[in-house]
Formats: C-alpha cells, sequence, structure tokens
C-alpha cells in the first residue's frame, strides 16, 4: 500500500510544479503580448503621417500611379513573406499559417521570419531566399532591413509581387491568418486603418508644395511604407503570439490543477483503504486471539 | 509672438511633441531653417541634426531620413529614427561608423543599393555622434 500513495504523491508534486510553471509563462505572455499592442499603438501616428503624404504626393501628380512600385507588372512568380513565432507552445498559431503556405504554388519564394517557419519552408523543400531573426522587443531597424531585401527583389525584377502572411491579431482569443499584398505597393493594413483618421484629420493639407518634386519625395516615402508595413505586421504576428501562448498556457494551467485534484481524490481513496485494510486486519487479530 | 507646433513621429513612437520659436531642419537639399508663418511645405530630410529652439533652450536631435510637413504655425517630421542626445550611445554610434567606412572601402564588391544604404546608415551615425558632442566642444 506504501508504495502506491507515495506514487501518487510524487506525482501530484510533479505536476503541481508544471502548473507552477505554465502560470509563470502565462503572466510573462501576457505582459509581451500587451508590450506588442502598445508598440503598435504608438505607431499609428506615424502610419497616418505616411498615408497622408502619399496620398498628396499621387493627388499632385497623376503620374505617379506609373510609378513601377505602385503599377507593378504581369506576371505570377510571387514571393512571400512568411512570419511565424521561433518558438513553440502557442497552439495552433503556426500549423494555420503552413496550411495557408500548403495551399500556394511550387514557384513561390520565401523569406521568413522566425523559426518555426524557416524550418518548414527548408523540410518541404521550398525555395527559401533569406531568413531574419527579429528578437523581441520588435525594433524598428529589423523591420528595415526586411522590408529592404524585399524591395531590392522586387525592384530588380526578380518578382513580380511580394505578400506577407502573418497572424492578424483581432483579439486575445483570436488570431487571424491574413495574406496581404506588400508590393506592388498598395494601401494595405496599417495604413489602410490610419487612413479614415488621418483623412478627417487633414483635408485641409492640400496646398502643400512638395519639394523637391512629388516624384521626388515619393521615391523616398515608398521604401519607408513598405519597411512599416513589415514592422507592422511582425508587430501583429508578435501580439498574436503572446496571446495564443498565453490562452495556452492557461490551459495548461487549468488542466494541470484539475489532474491535481484527481490525483489528490485518489490518493486519498488509497490512504484510506489502506486504513481500512489494516482496521480489519487488526479486528481480525483480535477476533481471532 | 505666435509659435510653432513640432511633433515628431516614428515607428516607434512620438519623439517629440511641443512648441517652439524656430526649428532647424536638415532637409534633402541643405539646411533648413523654420520660422512662424513659414510657408506650406512638403519636404524631403536628409540625416542630420535637427534643433528645435524655444525661448532660451535649444533642444538637438538625430534624426534619418525622413519627411518634413511645414505649415503656418505647425512642423510635423516623420523619420525612421530620432534620438535625443540623452539617447545617442557614443560607443555604438561609433562602432556603426566604423562598420560602415570598412564596408564602403571594399564598395566594389557591392551593389549600388547596398552601397547607397551603407551611405545613409554612416551618415545616420555621423549625425548622432555630432549631436551628442556639441556640447562638450
Amino acid at each position: 500500500m506504501g508504495n502506491n500513495t507515495r506514487d501518487i504523491r510524487r506525482r501530484i508534486r510533479s505536476v503541481k510544479s508544471t502548473a507552477q510553471i505554465t502560470k509563470a509563462m502565462q503572466m510573462v505572455a501576457a505582459s509581451k503580448m500587451r508590450k506588442a499592442q502598445e508598440s503598435a499603438v504608438k505607431a499609428r501616428p506615424y502610419a497616418e503621417m505616411a498615408l497622408s503624404l502619399l496620398r498628396d504626393a499621387i493627388d499632385l501628380d497623376n503620374d505617379l500611379r506609373a510609378h513601377p512600385l505602385i503599377a507593378g507588372r504581369n506576371g505570377e512568380r510571387t514571393c512571400v513573406l512568411l512570419i511565424t513565432t521561433d518558438r513553440g507552445l502557442c497552439g495552433s498559431l503556426n500549423t494555420n499559417l503552413l496550411r495557408f503556405v500548403n495551399s500556394l504554388p511550387p514557384g513561390t519564394e520565401f523569406v521568413t521570419v522566425g523559426r518555426k517557419g524557416r524550418t518548414f519552408i527548408a523540410k518541404t523543400r521550398r525555395r527559401l531566399l533569406a531568413d531574419f531573426p527579429i528578437p523581441d522587443p520588435v525594433r524598428f531597424t529589423a523591420a528595415r532591413h526586411v522590408g529592404r531585401f524585399l524591395l531590392n527583389h522586387f525592384a530588380q525584377g526578380n518578382c513580380d509581387r511580394v505578400d506577407v502572411i502573418f497572424s492578424k491579431f483581432v483579439n486575445t482569443a483570436v488570431q487571424k491568418p491574413t495574406t496581404a499584398r506588400l508590393l506592388p505597393f498598395t494601401e494595405m493594413g496599417a495604413l489602410k486603418a490610419a487612413g479614415a483618421a488621418a483623412a478627417a484629420d487633414r483635408r485641409d493639407g492640400i496646398g502643400y508644395k512638395l519639394e523637391p518634386s512629388p516624384r521626388a519625395v515619393l521615391d523616398l516615402l515608398l521604401p519607408h511604407a513598405v519597411n512599416f508595413e513589415v514592422f507592422d505586421a511582425v508587430l501583429e504576428a508578435r501580439a498574436s503570439e503572446h496571446s495564443a501562448r498565453m490562452v495556452a498556457m492557461k490551459n495548461a494551467t487549468d488542466n494541470a490543477k484539475q489532474l491535481v485534484k484527481d490525483l489528490t481524490l485518489e490518493y486519498n481513496k488509497a490512504r484510506q483503504a489502506g486504513i481500512t485494510k489494516e482496521i480489519l486486519e487488526i479486528a481480525a487479530a483480535a477476533a481471532m486471539g | 509672438m505666435s509659435k510653432l507646433t513640432l511633433r515628431i513621429v516614428t515607428p516607434e513612437g512620438e519623439a517629440f511633441s511641443g512648441e517652439a520659436d524656430y526649428v532647424t531642419l536638415p532637409g534633402s537639399q541643405g539646411e533648413l531653417g523654420v520660422y512662424p508663418n513659414h510657408e506650406r511645405v512638403m519636404t524631403t530630410l536628409a540625416a542630420g541634426e535637427l534643433d528645435v529652439r524655444n525661448g532660451e533652450n535649444v533642444l538637438h536631435l538625430a534624426v534619418g531620413e525622413g519627411f518634413a510637413e511645414i505649415g503656418p504655425d505647425s512642423v510635423r517630421v516623420m523619420t525612421e529614427i530620432a534620438l535625443r542626445e540623452s539617447e545617442i550611445d557614443v560607443r555604438s554610434a561609433e562602432e556603426a561608423i566604423a562598420r560602415a567606412k570598412e564596408a564602403l572601402a571594399r564598395a566594389e564588391k557591392m551593389t549600388e543599393d547596398d552601397v547607397a544604404a551603407t551611405r545613409a546608415m554612416l551618415s545616420r551615425s555621423l549625425a548622432q555622434l555630432n549631436v551628442k558632442r556639441r556640447k562638450r566642444v
């Protein structure tokens, strides 16, 4: 009898310490999620200004719609920026993204941020062009390297469009796997979200002179805007990652607690059984004597 | 006398927001001094120093390439990086300069874009150092 109860006690202790760890991971994920969300909010004014500038430039000079980074070209060669997490323990987040990847045509080229995506692309023998590790918290400089690489690749005519696949943060419980067009440049994601606010903010803005010329402004602005979209996608992905991990760790903690309860019940039963048996033995011995 | 409202926005947040009597911007075609009642202009900025004068106070910032939207009573600056004097790390700026110079010495092996990017990085770092050292000189 001693053996059995000792085993259960050992298991209870081990499950309890696991619960402690998952609980700690849950709290860490929660605070990191908040930070990523704050960064996204802080970036808003920049997005608003970039968008209004972009619109002003195009309003002033309609020929700019033919800008190679905006008009794009015909063709099917696609390059995909795949943003996954570096680490696991975040539920089905990466699996959902990689399902997207599976449906892409075989010639697609990939640039990855995040270890999970990189290993997947390598394992499935797809074309991996580059991998950019981006540490937490996300610095803009890190996103700029990715943006520049993609822009060069596109500008040199190596691909006809650049898409980005990432988890969009909807709320703590929902992260949506998303594909968005990065190049040729459209007002995607962050800039679009900023659009309404910017429009209300400064329709008085027309009448600005653009120096040296609308074209020069746009030439400098578009790379900035692309870098920014990459930055924003990474922030979204990070917020998603941390919230998914937070939920996964909360479930793990709850499960562990339930397990401790079950085991405690089992332990008490075993202990009670032992005591009953002992009493019976004593009673039997007394009756015999 | 009327004042300018200056806002400097970067992707990582608002770097500066406040009033100023006079602002010097590192325009891509030369330094640009802005007093209130300036003509409405939108212009590109090179990496360099941005000075904000408000009363007796002068604040120096190092900024990267970007844009400035100048209106009669406001200046909005949009740039990828803007650092105050206290935020500049001399050692890392010096290291960046050394790296950039070394890379430029081997420039023939790099593509034009890489050279341009390295030059841009060099001027950003130099701007940071200039801002940092100004007070001590």
